[in-house]
């Protein structure tokens, strides 16, 4: 009896040393780890992108989290449950499908309106509000700018 | 019997005792973790898989495409590229390192900002000329922002890569010789953007918005005031010069009162954040 008791306590004593810890990971560039959940606390140290955390406690719009020896509070809006998907490669050729798409897609409004008898301003006005502008799409698809960039542009946010 | 052999040698006992003690402490444990545990899954389930962020990309894309067609960049390139550096400082503090944001400022005179799925952010030039400070451009930024990291359109959408509903897998609805799946992905396509540019976001969706906004702002750095401070100041204008302009936005003592109780409750009243006026004047539009 007094073995079976004991063998019961350990059954439920195991599980809860091996209970699986709950992780996020950071997707903030720079993630703050402050001493307490709130913003203007001290910051104990920056947590790079993609840096896997383990929580322990939620607080409002806060995780206390543990990073190598330190705990500390990151902001619900730097950390996911997931880990950092990394930018697709592949899109650059579903551009040129959703150009040719598009071109298709003008055409058709065209032979529609002409169908209908549409007067050549109300043609132009079924074109506009379907009108894609796919060259002024690009140029803003060509405006990359770099992480250092950004941080020396973030370092003069000041009075 | 139990009760003399409890007498007799209580000792035995000691182990029950200790898992009746246990079991109930650990299952307030359990619990406590549980519970714990389906609020973070909630509040952070909106990342998904490289098909669905691929997707919802595509579909951001040629809404983006449909709102260049109707309005013109503002041609200023050094305007551009300040914009596109307050939002990247912003983005760049957000959940959303999936996707590259890009701005744009439109030259019209509404006041006025858009945000498409994957990443792409507009602010006419009358909205940056009703502005005083750098932080107030970030504000309207960061509620745009807010839109595309909280994924509103994709989730209204059901926007996915993969799953078999309507306007899903936008890969194969692109890719797709069938014009029954075109029409399909021009529908919601067109939808997104009545919805964007006239239709307006659940007031819900819009509030949310506001509160992601306001931490965005106060994460990068920016004084979260500034979302306050501009929607007052441009309630007054949209009265003044554009009495019947349909309203896309909940009503605007609404969200000021909302941004009040979000700051109180973060403690960020009494903080002083930059405003950023003088980089801001360098670029204001007359």
């Amino acid at each position: 009896m007094k073995k079976f008791s004991w063998l019961l306590a350990l059954l439920f004593i195991v599980p809860s040393i091996t209970q699986a810890e709950e992780f996020l990971y950071v997707m903030s560039a720079r993630a703050k780890l402050l001493e307490s959940p709130k913003f203007g606390s001290t910051t104990i140290e920056n947590i790079s992108k993609g840096v896997k955390v383990s929580a322990v406690e939620k607080k409002e719009n806060w995780y206390k989290v543990k990073h190598n020896d330190k705990t500390g509070w990151l902001s619900r809006l730097s950390v996911s449950s997931h880990p950092p998907i990394k930018r697709s490669r592949r899109l650059a050729k579903v551009d040129e499908k959703m150009k040719s798409r598009s071109r298709r897609r003008a055409s058709a409004v065209s032979t529609t309106a002409a169908v209908r008898g549409l007067t050549d301003i109300n043609r132009t006005r079924v074109n506009n509000q379907d009108r894609m502008d796919f060259v002024a799409l690009e140029k803003l698809d060509s405006q990359v700018y770099s992480e250092d960039e950004i941080f020396a542009f973030m370092e003069q946010i000041k009075d | 019997m139990m009760s003399s052999e409890w007498i007799r040698k209580p000792l035995r006992f000691v182990p029950l005792l200790f898992i009746l003690i246990l079991s109930t402490s650990f299952s307030q444990l359990w619990a406590e973790e549980a519970n714990f545990r389906a609020r973070a899954h909630h509040d952070l389930s909106t990342v998904n898989s490289v098909e669905d962020v691929e997707a919802e990309i595509k579909f951001g894309k040629t809404i983006a495409a449909r709102i260049l067609g109707q309005f013109s960049l503002y041609e200023d390139k050094s305007l551009h590229h300040y914009v596109n550096l307050v939002g990247n400082s912003l983005a760049i503090n957000s959940s959303r390192d999936d996707i590259q944001f890009h701005f744009a400022v439109l030259d019209s005179e509404l006041i006025n900002a858009y945000s498409t799925p994957g990443g792409y952010v507009f602010i006419t030039k009358a909205a940056i000329r009703a502005m005083q400070d750098e932080s107030e451009l970030a504000a309207v930024l960061a509620h745009e922002i807010a839109h595309i990291s909280q994924k509103h359109i994709v989730k209204e959408f059901k926007i996915k890569g993969s799953e078999k509903s309507a306007t899903a897998g936008v890969t194969r609805l692109l890719g797709s010789s069938q014009s029954s799946t075109k029409v399909l992905f021009t529908k919601a396509v067109d939808n997104a953007v009545k919805k964007l540019l006239s239709v307006g976001f659940k007031e819900i969706d819009e509030l949310e918005a506001d509160k992601t906004a306001l931490l965005l702002l106060a994460s990068t750095g920016y004084d979260p005031n500034s979302l306050s401070r501009y929607l007052g100041r441009i309630k007054k204008l949209k009265t003044s010069s554009h009495g019947k302009h349909k309203p896309t936005h909940p009503p605007t003592n609404t969200r000021i009162n909302t941004l009040a109780h979000i700051a109180r409750s973060e403690q960020l009243d009494n903080l002083k954040f930059p405003r950023v006026a003088i980089r801001f004047a360098k670029y204001s539009l007359k």
